[in-house]
């Protein structure tokens, strides 16, 4: 009796994770429960942690910041000469962007949000950032920081968000070798580094190339930064060859990221 | 009152895993610590008490992660099980005994996770710091499981003591 109860209790067991394990994030309410509940909590004691840092580096690093002082007094004086410089360029900048009508009014809507919570898994690569449907946010938007692209909002309750980072092994990004225009794929691997899958042999791919987004998966916008390449196997067969790309974004620093809230057809690679 | 205790060791353990241990680099790799509560059920609680508890955290870290939903409570309920299982072959509050039982929880976390990420993503690759990430929970797990474990009962007997002093006596003691 006690045998069949174990056989009947593994085959439920067995059928509810393969149909669970077909798609990854719940559609129901379920699956927003604890983000409901814990993120509270999670944002309460993030700010408490940011508080108490800040206490720290204030009050108790005061002996270091005196000689940091003095070191910042001498550059000072040298980097008000480079802003007056960088002030002058700013007003040329203003002035030739209103003179050549230059893309005047794409900038895009960003929001800022802070980093409450990470993914209590290490095989997974997610975070939970402190703001949700109340401030804009949907599902799929690009979520980058100046460094690179962070990754896309996966779920969402009215007041926090969970982001896929590129890092996860169920994000793909589509993208571009910056220098060569090579495309590929951007998968993550829940490590530290992504690969560039599905990049033709033909193409010259050389250490340190930056890979940006394409822009042609309709999540991120073109020319986002994503990573360079650290790592390249070409082997004796096949179509494709073996790329690493290590991302720009360092993210185990992460504390605040921006979502992109119209990121529908801006191309950055023209900003430059 | 039994529940209010779950509840805050609940959200201690679960703010201790998603939003303190990210800001120390040295406890990167730790392990899952509701792994220590499942096992403190298996060892000194009943059946009705415990699956209430085990079926609440498997949800909430199904939530939280990105895997398949449900993954976590399998573990937790077969791991409770197992517990439950052992208890009737080992003297299972011997301290030998209590030293390996974290570390093998968390062995046999990462063993689901691993058959479960080759089943469901037979197209990706392993992660490459698979074998040191496994070996760092299961290292921190034998230093620290433990103590958690000891830290668990008594602050349970204590929370039970405190509103109903009977209790205490009567509860098990590592």
């Amino acid at each position: 009796m006690m045998i069949v109860g174990v056989i009947i209790l593994v085959a439920v067991n067995l059928i509810v994770l393969s149909v669970s394990g077909k798609h990854h994030y719940p559609p129901y309410a379920l699956g927003r429960v604890a983000l409901t509940i814990i993120a509270p909590f999670q944002d309460t004691l993030t700010h408490t942690i940011h508080f108490t840092k800040s206490i720290w580096r204030h009050y108790f690093f005061l002996v270091s910041a005196a000689r940091e002082n003095e070191n910042l007094k001498k550059s000072l004086s040298h980097l008000i000469q480079k802003n007056n410089e960088y002030h002058e360029i700013e007003i040329e900048n203003d002035r030739l962007r209103k003179l050549f009508d230059f893309r005047q009014n794409v900038a895009d809507e960003v929001l800022a949000a802070e980093v409450i919570g990470i993914d209590p898994s290490p095989w997974y690569r997610t975070i939970i950032i402190d703001k949700g449907k109340a401030d804009g946010i949907k599902m799929g938007l690009p979520v980058i920081i100046p460094e690179g692209v962070v990754g896309q909002v996966i779920d969402s309750s009215e007041r926090y968000s969970k982001i896929l980072l590129i890092i996860d092994q169920n994000s793909a990004v589509d993208a571009l070798v910056q220098r060569n225009r090579a495309r590929g794929i951007i998968k993550g691997i829940s490590s530290d580094q992504c690969t560039f899958k599905y990049v033709l042999r033909r193409h010259d791919i050389e250490m340190g190339d930056s890979v940006i987004a394409s822009g042609l998966d309709g999540v991120f916008p073109k020319g986002l930064r994503i990573g360079y390449v650290t790592k390249k196997a070409e082997g004796n067969s096949g179509l494709f060859q073996e790329v690493s790309v290590m991302p720009f974004v360092d993210f185990e620093k992460l504390e605040e990221v921006f979502i992109l809230l119209n990121p529908s057809n801006r191309n950055y690679s023209d900003d430059k | 009152m039994k529940y209010l205790f779950y509840t805050f060791t609940y959200l201690v353990l679960i703010l201790i895993q998603t939003t303190i241990i990210h800001h120390f680099r040295v406890l990167s790799g730790f392990y899952d610590l509701f792994i220590v509560i499942v096992i403190y059920l298996g060892l000194y609680r009943n059946l009705r008490e415990s699956i209430p508890v085990i079926l609440f955290l498997g949800i909430t870290m199904d939530n939280l992660y990105n895997g398949p939903f449900g993954l976590y409570m399998t573990v937790y309920l077969w791991l409770y099980a197992a517990i439950r299982w052992s208890s009737v072959y080992f003297h299972v509050r011997n301290k030998l005994f209590l030293v390996f039982a974290v570390a093998s929880g968390v062995l046999f976390e990462n063993l689901v996770f691993i058959v479960s990420f080759v089943v469901f993503n037979p197209d990706s690759q392993l992660p490459g710091n698979i074998p040191e990430n496994a070996l760092g929970q299961i290292l921190w797990a034998f230093l620290t499981g433990p103590f958690f474990l000891v830290l668990i009962n008594r602050a349970d007997n204590t929370w039970s003591g405190g509103f109903n002093p009977h209790v205490s006596e009567q509860s098990g003691h590592v």
